[in-house]
């Protein structure tokens, strides 16, 4: 069925909306969020609140032709607060690992004063990663939206673990860099 | 804001991007893992038009005093450590202490151009493995000169009594716009390349290179830079485009500079030993020893269709490969029957029959190599089907009718049925869909 129809059933409050959403995305959204939890039950019980999430979020919102993008989005945020609030599932320190890459991106990590906001910072974002190749922008996705391991991107792209690691160390300094030349303090 | 939220941020990227990065990615052409998972193959040579060969003569930024500051390397285990602010540093700075034993002129590097590229498959070796070298191993192949950060793995190929035959060495550096491929052998290199008149030699710490640089459409090119060292044959290949090709050059002659300088007695391929030997056999079996293979002798063919003959039983297991296979002919038509177990490199094949554009064949016209999308052509070539879910409605989607003059009639089809963790791959040509389907349900039932 086509993310058209499959948004109409949610506007209409048609619960075979669930149904359909499972059939066509089921897979990848609980592979993306086995891929940040690690753990084969606390990805089916991500799955299942992405879609109590999805349900709660249409309407307002009407997806129609980003319906992955949507679900997957709000997979990777139950995840990711699933991995910290949960520290049996021993992902919090891959997280915090990756939080420490983050903050090598920030241009002023203690200035609180000026705060940018989303859309903002939004097309900060994106105005940096349209500039990169396809090849470094897809691993750049890989590891900080989809927060996959280095060997798991390595493995993807077929590409050696240090040449992922040298490509996400210039792309964090050249968001910096992009950042501070735009003149934003987060 | 700190970096757990930036992280949270992240969900801000666009859609598409997150999209793209999903997609099945395109297979890149690594030269050692291709060679690992060739079969039996003949040696074959290609040739074409000539050229002239050309000089480069491109002035290198001059070599500086390093930097003092430290970059943050992540450590194995992932784990980042604060140090000072990151330094650039241009692309022939030497690390402290390596002193040249002669003056580097980079203008003597002499590129010679070629549009023909020879390119030798190799001959079949029974049993060729391959493994990681540790890290005591790559240290007896690294070069004495360094350039900051420089990153090495490698791996070694050996025949199938443990035998080293060549080693498959990548180079990164944050200063480097690729990666490096080298590639130590004791026979010829891979790649060689046609001249009009004998190529010119460029020359290092009393070693001869001899350079090329091939590009096949003036967009893309590859220099490649091969000598002897130590007995063995050392290829060095960049890649490029036409954008990059100045820094691309300037990057290629800091990596012969370094690999141009080892301590005496290496690169020492000696301390490179398999750890291991894999399990190797290639043989030609009957019908009833397939049927009694324990591993997959279960899952083989329980009757033939009307008229076919036995061509070959096979089973066979490498480091990489493990199945087993029955052809079958009657005339020009033929039936393929391999199975082997399911591995993670099938996954991207997998597929429901409710995804119909994986597989329907229906939907793209002959030539399919126009008519399937690029990120389907995978799948729509060979697609898997888990076994309970399989009917006969799939089966006619995977098949189809050629009119072709002196070829026999009949349906074609290709696909593999997944049967828990093994797979069941089926390629016939003169079969009916229905005598396949049910031979499939067959193995289902039992």
């Amino acid at each position: 069925m086509d993310d058209n129809r499959i948004v109409e059933l949610y506007l209409l409050r048609n619960e075979t909306a669930i149904k359909q959403t499972t059939e066509k995305y089921g897979i990848r959204l609980r592979s993306l969020a086995y891929g940040i939890v690690n753990d084969s039950q606390t990805a089916e019980e991500c799955e299942n609140d992405t879609y109590m999430e999805a349900w709660n979020s249409i309407p307002p919102h009407e997806p129609r032709s980003y319906l992955y993008a949507f679900l997957a989005r709000i997979a990777r945020h139950i995840s990711l607060n699933c991995c910290r609030d949960r520290s049996r599932l021993k992902r919090s320190a891959f997280i915090s690992e990756l939080s420490a890459e983050m903050e090598q991106c920030i241009p002023a990590p203690d200035d609180v004063e000026c705060r940018i906001d989303d859309m903002t910072l939004s097309d900060a974002i994106n105005g940096f990663l349209s500039k990169l190749d396809e090849e470094k922008r897809n691993i750049f996705v890989r590891r900080y939206w989809y927060l996959d391991s280095v060997a798991d991107i390595s493995k993807r792209f077929a590409l050696s673990e240090s040449k992922v690691k040298t490509t996400l160390f210039r792309c964090r300094n050249g968001l910096r860099e992009h950042l501070e030349k735009e003149g934003h303090t987060l | 804001m700190k970096g757990n939220e930036f992280l949270d941020k992240m969900e801000l990227i666009d859609p598409a991007y997150v999209e793209a990065a999903d997609a099945k990615p395109k297979r890149r052409k690594i030269a050692w893992v291709k060679w690992g998972a060739m079969a039996a193959c003949f040696c074959l040579v290609v040739a074409s038009a000539f050229m002239i060969p050309g000089i480069w003569n491109t002035p290198v930024p001059p070599i500086s005093d390093p930097g003092t500051s430290g970059i943050p390397v992540p450590d194995p285990d992932g784990t980042i450590q604060r140090e000072d602010e990151p330094v650039e540093y241009p692309p022939t700075t030497i690390i402290p202490g390596v002193v040249l034993d002669e003056p580097f002129d980079p203008g003597s590097l002499i590129f010679n151009d070629a549009t023909s590229l020879l390119s030798a498959s190799r001959r079949y070796i029974p049993g060729y493995f391959t493994e990681e070298l540790s890290d005591e191993e790559l240290s007896a192949i690294k070069p004495n000169r360094q350039i900051p950060d420089m990153m090495f793995s490698a791996v070694a190929g050996f025949d199938g009594e443990g035998t080293l035959l060549e080693v498959f060495l990548m180079i990164d550096a944050p200063s480097l716009d690729e990666t490096t491929h080298v590639t130590f052998s004791n026979g010829n290199p891979s790649s060689c390349y046609q001249l009009l008149e004998e190529p010119l030699v460029s020359t290092f710490n009393s070693i001869d290179f001899t350079i090329y640089q091939w590009t096949p459409d003036n967009s893309n090119y590859t220099l490649d830079a091969q000598a002897v060292i130590n007995g063995w044959t050392m290829q060095i290949v960049y890649t490029a485009t036409a954008e990059n090709l100045e820094k691309a050059k300037t990057d290629l002659a800091t990596i012969i500079l370094c690999l141009s300088d080892y301590e005496d007695g290496k690169p020492d391929f000696s301390a490179i030993v398999a750890e291991s030997i894999p399990e190797y056999f290639d043989k030609k079996i009957s019908l009833s020893e397939a049927y009694s293979d324990s591993d997959f002798g279960f899952f083989m063919v329980q009757s033939l269709p009307d008229g076919f003959s036995e061509e070959s039983i096979r089973r066979y297991k490498d480091q990489n490969n493990d199945y087993l296979s029955g052809l079958w002919t009657k005339g020009l038509a033929n039936l393929s029957w391999n199975i082997s177990a399911y591995g993670e490199k099938d996954s991207t094949r997998l597929t429901s029959v409710a995804q119909t554009e994986n597989y329907d064949l229906s939907l793209y016209p002959i030539p399919r190599a126009e008519s399937v999308p690029e990120e389907l052509r995978e799948i729509v070539d060979n697609p898997i089907f888990d076994a309970n879910e399989l009917t006969l409605e799939t089966v006619y989607m995977r098949a189809y009718k050629a009119d072709e003059a002196g070829d026999v009639d009949g349906w074609r089809m290709a696909f593999s049925v997944k049967y828990g963790d093994v797979i069941v791959e089926v390629r016939t040509k003169g079969v009916e869909p229905e005598w396949v389907y049910q031979q499939l349900m067959n193995l289902l039932e039992n």
